[in-house]
């Protein structure tokens, strides 16, 4: 029970840490009122998780040996995942949830049973060269794409041409959406599928998955978005490039052609790197210098640390679960204290740190 | 590096990069001629230009019909996410 509570506990804050993928460019652009896009994205977030069940599958075996997972290393992966996501939100990073969720379970499996239960040519195949060609490409089609649309349009007024790209910006943004949650609400049931196959729920053999998961997990991603992570919003919305409604709808257009592209060819992406990569690329275009590359270094860096800090705090939280036995003792205590510091943790005065964003109110209304 | 390259996923790339530049490029490219086509609509039934205003009435509805295909497509290749 205290795994799939915590499951769906990361689930929210992938919903809350990702919702700035879909609706930044469209917030910041005016496209549509700030409450109104997040509640269409928690929408389609939660219609995209019933859409396929095929990432479950993949995030349920394709990195690691199922045969030897257990409830404790499901555990200390989620909890891994989870205090990645929040360190993250908290410096409003988009960093990529899907691979802070890997690593956790990676590192816990590795200080569980050493190197032999990871399928490193699965990591490097399905997680390590996505995450270094999602965000190149997507950069790529979006200066390319911006770059002929300014040629398009250049002679146009401009408030008709922002209008219309505007309104363009809604379907973009809806097919992200929609992907969003076939994507990301699916991890979090491969990883409760994990841990009934290793509480012995369910067979291992001919992966399945319930029908209850499926409906706590979309249930769990469409709150967490519907509660908005607007410091990450804030960043990839307004603080890497000042966008245009023409780039914006640029950038979530490429940002999603690369994602269908390579889901089309079983090639997972971080829907994070591409459409990071996508907002860098069309406002590089416009001009290098309008792209803020400080913050844009600030994100790359938190893409490279995720893997390796999610496995490392998976592992910690493994060899502490273990500390206390074999048995739930572990996690209990674990899943406790987290709970108590997390209760705790919105009583406590953040400190406002220069550039850093702390304030997690959402914008004006347009 | 062999063994990686030959992977399913691996040699797949080069098609993922064509088509998700192919397909950026020409929705956004068409978007962009539809959103000049709504403009010069607009200017011809100002002027009172009904040929000219039909014509680019005709364009803008391929335009956009063109864009919801996109989007329609893109939102089955999501269902049959392999």
């Amino acid at each position: 029970v205290i795994v799939v509570v915590t499951a769906l506990a990361f689930d929210f804050t992938n919903g809350f840490h990702d919702t700035s993928n879909v609706v930044a460019t469209q917030i910041s652009t005016r496209a549509m009122p700030p409450r109104a896009a997040i509640a269409i994205a928690s929408l389609l977030n939660f219609v995209g998780a019933f859409v396929s069940l095929k990432v479950a599958a993949t995030i349920a075996k394709g990195f690691i040996t199922t045969g030897s997972i257990s409830t404790t290393i499901v555990f200390a992966g989620l909890i891994g995942a989870i205090v990645w996501n929040l360190a993250t939100w908290y410096f409003g990073l988009p960093s990529s949830s899907s691979h802070a969720l890997i690593g956790g379970l990676v590192g816990a499996m590795f200080a569980a049973q050493g190197a032999g239960a990871i399928d490193g040519n699965g990591l490097l195949t399905k997680l390590i060269i996505p995450a270094i060609v999602a965000p190149i490409l997507a950069f790529a089609v979006g200066a390319v794409a911006i770059t002929i649309i300014y040629r398009i349009v250049g002679s146009l007024r401009p408030g008709h041409v922002a209008r219309s790209f505007r309104l363009g910006q809604i379907a973009s943004s809806g097919l992200l959406a929609l992907s969003h949650g076939t994507n990301d609400a699916q991890k979090t049931m491969g990883v409760i599928t994990l841990a009934l196959i290793a509480h012995g729920t369910i067979p291992a053999a001919g992966f399945h998955v319930p029908d209850w998961v499926v409906i706590a997990s979309a249930s769990a991603i469409a709150l967490g978005t519907f509660t908005g992570g607007w410091r990450i919003i804030r960043t990839m919305g307004s603080r890497i490039i000042k966008m245009d409604p023409a780039q914006g709808f640029t950038a979530q257009t490429a940002g999603a052609a690369v994602i269908l592209a390579a889901s089309s060819a079983g090639y997972p992406l971080s829907t994070t790197h591409v459409i990071s990569g996508g907002i860098m690329g069309v406002g590089a275009a416009k001009s290098v210098s309008a792209v803020k590359w400080g913050v844009a270094g600030n994100i790359v860096k938190a893409w490279i640390l995720t893997l390796p800090a999610a496995a490392a705090i998976g592992a910690l939280t493994f060899e502490l679960s273990r500390a206390f036995g074999s048995g739930a003792l572990g996690p209990v205590v674990i899943f406790a204290t987290s709970t108590s510091l997390l209760a705790a943790a919105p009583g406590r005065r953040l400190p406002r740190r220069g550039h850093t964003p702390t304030d997690d109110t959402p914008p004006a209304e347009a | 590096v062999i063994n990686v390259v030959l992977t399913p996923a691996a040699a797949s790339l080069p098609r993922v990069v064509l088509d998700a530049s192919v397909a950026g490029i020409a929705v956004t490219t068409v978007f962009a001629l539809t959103v000049v086509c709504t403009a010069r609509l607009s200017d011809a039934r100002r002027a009172d230009r009904l040929a000219t205003a039909t014509l680019y009435g005709a364009l803008t509805v391929i335009g956009l019909a063109a864009c919801a295909v996109a989007v329609v497509y893109g939102v089955i290749l999501t269902a049959h996410k392999t």
